[in-house]
């Protein structure tokens, strides 16, 4: 029987990344990755109409799917596709590389399913951004075999799971 | 089926420019560590495109038994005598030549990622096998153009530990006339003298392990 993630569970999957951005001495790495987890952070608690609020990304940012080749242009779209998705994705664990583009890595993704079922992928990803660390483009590599974790009640509601990320997101706004 | 006509047919003189510019970049690594995993990844990436697999078993490459893992089809080869099969599959097919740009290089204390978009060059009978789109049996050239991603894993001594690959689901094709074909032959003769100075570079510049790297 494969064990539930908590709120918990999560919360501490975002402090690595936050902590991986702290020991970072490079400014640019720092900062793309605070970008990325910010970015992240907010899709995750649901607060899509933030998700632009704080120089995350540039103006007509976009999102590419290379599962399926989708690519979702510019920020209107990005966040409506989340608010309409009905899936939440979070990374529990991810190591990345650095140059001076961006980053690029792999990372285990856990995402509750509308139907109420939990999938783990292992995905490859490239977040490509600006001198400032903005993102430009979020390009996704998801694996093609899936492990089905069975029915998974989410692990808490919507508001509970963003009034527990809200105190990280607070931190990793103000990170420099 | 709608072929692209944008793709800018390689030459080999293309081919062994890109190789250098990617050695350029390389050389202005500073971490020693680092730049062993990508001085490897470099000779890596010759001897496949040249056909020379049996040189990437090297131990001073490769560990003893890599991993191969193909995420966009879940194949998995586990250890030597499965990897060096894949390899002899796909020098027997020709499917070794293979050209790559708009590359996203980045690399780490545990392995490097590459985001590309690749060129796999095929004869018609391939790209029938392939796509399942029967064409003529001419001398024309077919190039499946498709995004990839890798992360490759590397241990303290800078050795592949294997290869992780991602392709896109989703490739564009194009057909070209005999006179843009890339041969197999002369490929791995345009780039033998590039894998002889990788050769020596990378015997040259032994890395002492990661020191405070994360694995």
């Amino acid at each position: 029987m494969t064990q539930q993630t908590s709120t918990d569970d999560i919360r501490r999957a975002f402090e690595r990344i936050e902590q991986d951005a702290l020991q970072r001495d490079a400014a640019f790495e720092r900062r793309a990755l605070r970008n990325y987890l910010l970015h992240t952070l907010l899709t995750v608690a649901g607060r899509h109409d933030e998700l632009f609020e704080y120089d995350t990304a540039v103006a007509d940012p976009d999102y590419v799917f290379f599962d399926n080749g989708r690519r979702v242009q510019g920020r209107d779209a990005i966040a409506r596709y989340h608010r309409d998705e009905g899936v939440l994705s979070v990374p529990i664990d991810q190591r990345v590389a650095m140059s001076h583009w961006g980053f690029a890595g792999e990372q285990t993704l856990e995402a509750w399913l509308p139907d109420g079922t939990l999938r783990r992928t292992r995905c490859a990803f490239v977040w490509r951004c600006d001198d400032r660390g903005r993102m430009t483009s979020l390009r996704f590599y998801p694996a093609a075999r899936h492990e089905s974790l069975g029915a998974a009640p989410r692990p808490a509601g919507g508001a509970t799971l963003a009034k527990d990320l809200a105190p990280l997101v607070e931190r990793v706004r103000k990170m420099q | 089926m709608d072929f692209d006509n944008s793709f800018v047919p390689a030459t080999y003189e293309e081919m062994h420019a890109s190789y250098l510019r990617r050695l350029a970049g390389i050389n202005r690594m500073t971490n020693p560590h680092r730049r062993k995993i990508a001085r490897n990844y470099y000779l890596h990436s010759l001897l496949e495109v040249a056909g020379r697999y049996p040189e990437i078993f090297d131990p001073r490459l490769t560990v003893d038994e890599p991993v191969y893992i193909f995420h966009h089809t879940g194949a998995v080869f586990d250890g030597r005598t499965e990897v060096e099969g894949f390899y002899r599959t796909m020098a027997e097919s020709d499917g070794n030549v293979i050209y790559s740009d708009d590359h996203h290089f980045a690399v780490a204390d545990w392995g490097f990622t590459l985001e590309q978009v690749s060129h796999f060059y095929m004869t018609p009978a391939e790209f029938t096998r392939k796509t399942g789109v029967a064409v003529e049996e001419d001398d024309r050239v077919y190039v499946e153009h498709r995004p990839t991603m890798r992360a490759w894993p590397y241990d303290m001594e800078g050795r592949m530990r294997g290869e992780t690959l991602y392709y896109a689901q989703v490739a564009t094709y194009s057909r070209l006339g005999p006179e843009h074909a890339l041969s197999p032959e002369r490929v791995k003769a345009v780039l033998a003298p590039l894998i002889d100075d990788a050769w020596s570079d990378f015997l040259a510049n032994p890395a002492p392990g990661a020191e405070g790297g994360q694995h």
